[in-house]
């Protein structure tokens, strides 16, 4: 009896030791996928690299949110066929978002997301090899997490470019620019009998929201400039997946609930009030690195405005600005080819 | 902060409601002598697969009679398990996680030995990650961990059964399916939902046999 229980208990050890073990996987060839995590200051952040890292080049994939997820972009297939194909892709899921795990730590700030931003690029250069060019693609929040990184000390030498998609570098600024493009766009639609009712009701609630830092303002301003995409038929849309697809068609094996969890633990954090305040426009000029910036026409989430800020203060010498006129605030969904094809040209010219 | 914590309390005790509340006449009798069981159940979902094990204790059988004002009298039948289990699953891109817990179910017995249960739970776990993870330090220098996370496991489970007769299979008290909701705390300084299918089968140990406490309960409209 005494054997079986001391048999018992080792098992069980050596069964909890087991699944603690995990052998280092890098791979280098042109088609990889390698998953692996970076933890800092108790944030279990997951990585995934698919592509080429042969190319010796990675384009990081900063995503949006707060609380969104960049692994999410790996199951999109024009992802996979216009960049992995050429490049390696890494999408990496922030502090409390997509995958990532942790418990009570760390606080959710700005600081820490740059912090981490800083990591993972000395992380992917130590997996891949020192000589690895990286770029960064940022999208919306990330638009604040990319700037938040490069200006500080000489971080923009870390990385060979930087790809402003839609970012939000300027949150205070974003809202004066959603109400703007709302009241104009929408007085638009309006005379011209196109879904009147609804940008009467638009317009009139933007006129009364006036940008005062708060986040109760903010997020009307933004529920609007998400929801006015369906008022717009210019704007191409994507096919929905049906539930099946969403259930099942991942090729990731993706947690949908811990992702919906750590977005509301996002959202109910300190860090969407403390962002209202947060601003690069003073900090542009620092920037010399070269930079290309995508936004879309219809894009009422992060207007044009923002982009054309970047463009106008920033001290880069090799700097574009492409306007996608078929796309709202997610272009890489609305006009995938142009999209990519942009991408690839601004990689091309700048290794 | 108060927000987060009342968020939290309303799931916590959204799992406990159904112990409040009985009504009528009741009358306890004797203990009677039930069988220790053993539950085995696998876990699965699309994305995870695990195996949790437990001991279960009868603690009340509960036979209610509900007199119509026509005169039919309706039984229900109730049955309440207290268990404790030890379990785990891999969902090879989250986690694998090892978990105990102590489970009370609340079983509402019908026709033909069918079953259907509600069962809070409470526990601890622990998160081992399934890939390899790195820090790097402030200085650049980059090391591997092993890395996971200690959580409070709650939740709570709904499904069906049915039981064997015990006449003719007398080992295998019986075979339930359920959906089992999990919710982790800490995650963020928030909490961590998971759900996923259990099918299970309970053994008796027949040899192993414990007192349950009966209940009458007498309704009258």
């Amino acid at each position: 009896m005494r054997l079986k229980q001391n048999s018992i208990f080792i098992s069980l050890i050596c069964f909890i030791f087991f699944i603690g073990c995990n052998k280092e996987k890098i791979s280098l060839g042109t088609n990889v996928r390698d998953y692996f995590y970076l933890e800092n200051k108790g944030a279990k952040m997951p990585i995934l690299v698919e592509g080429n890292t042969a190319s010796g080049v990675i384009i990081l994939w900063v995503h949006g949110g707060p609380g969104g997820s960049a692994i999410g972009f790996a199951n999109d297939e024009n992802v996979t066929k216009y960049l992995e194909s050429n490049y390696a892709v890494a999408y990496w899921d922030q502090c409390a978002a997509g995958g990532s795990q942790g418990s009570f730590t760390p606080k959710l700030e700005l600081s820490q997301y740059a912090e981490d931003l800083k990591k993972v690029i000395l992380l992917l250069k130590y997996r891949y090899g020192s000589h690895t060019k990286v770029f960064l693609l940022s999208h919306s929040w990330g638009g604040l997490v990319a700037p938040a990184f490069l200006t500080e000390g000489d971080n923009q030498n870390m990385v060979k470019g930087w790809i402003d998609v839609a970012g939000a570098h300027n949150y205070n600024l974003t809202d004066w620019l959603t109400r703007d493009y709302l009241i104009t766009f929408g007085k638009e639609q309006i005379a011209a009998n196109i879904h009147k009712k609804e940008w009467q009701e638009i317009v009139k609630d933007a006129e009364a929201s006036v940008p005062d830092y708060t986040l109760k303002t903010s997020t009307k301003l933004n529920r609007y400039a998400n929801d006015v995409d369906q008022y717009i038929d210019d704007i191409y849309k994507p096919p929905s997946p049906g539930i099946i697809e969403i259930l099942l068609g991942n090729k990731l094996n993706y947690s949908l609930l811990w992702a919906y969890s750590n977005k509301a633990a996002t959202q109910i954090s300190d860090l969407p009030k403390d962002i209202m305040y947060a601003e690069y426009s003073t900090k542009l000029h620092l920037l010399k690195l070269p930079l290309l910036c995508i936004t879309g026409k219809y894009d009422f989430v992060c207007p044009r405005g923002l982009a054309d800020e970047v463009m106008l203060k920033t001290s880069s010498t090799k700097k574009r600005l492409v306007i996608l006129n078929h796309s709202g605030h997610s272009c890489m969904l609305n006009e995938p080819e142009l999209f990519y094809e942009e991408v690839l040209k601004f990689v091309g010219e700048n290794l | 902060m108060p927000k987060k914590l009342l968020l939290i309390l309303i799931f916590l005790c959204f799992s406990f409601i159904p112990i409040f509340g009985q009504e009528g006449k009741e009358s306890l009798s004797a203990s009677n002598l039930s069988p220790l069981m053993i539950k085995n159940i696998l876990i699965i979902n699309s994305n995870k697969i695990g195996w949790q094990m437990g001991v279960a204790k009868q603690v009340w059988h509960i036979t209610k009679y509900k007199y119509k004002p026509s005169g039919a009298v309706k039984v229900v039948s109730k049955d309440r398990l207290l268990w404790g289990s030890i379990g785990f699953y891999r969902h090879k891109d989250l986690h694998t996680n090892v978990f105990m817990t102590v489970d009370y179910s609340y079983v509402k017995n019908y026709k033909r030995n069918f079953y259907r249960e509600f069962i809070p739970t409470i526990g601890i776990s622990r998160t081992f990650l399934n890939s390899t993870t790195y820090t790097v330090d402030d200085m650049g220098n980059i090391n591997q961990k092993k890395a996971g996370d200690w959580r409070i496991a709650t939740g709570f489970s709904t499904g069906i059964g049915k039981n064997f007769d015990s006449k003719k299979a007398k080992f295998v008290r019986d075979i339930y399916l359920r959906i089992n909701t999990q919710i982790l705390y800490p995650n963020f300084r928030f909490i961590a939902v998971q759900s996923s299918f259990l099918l299970g089968l309970t053994f008796n140990i027949d040899n192993v046999k414990l007192p349950f406490k009966n209940r009458v309960i007498t309704c009258k409209r």
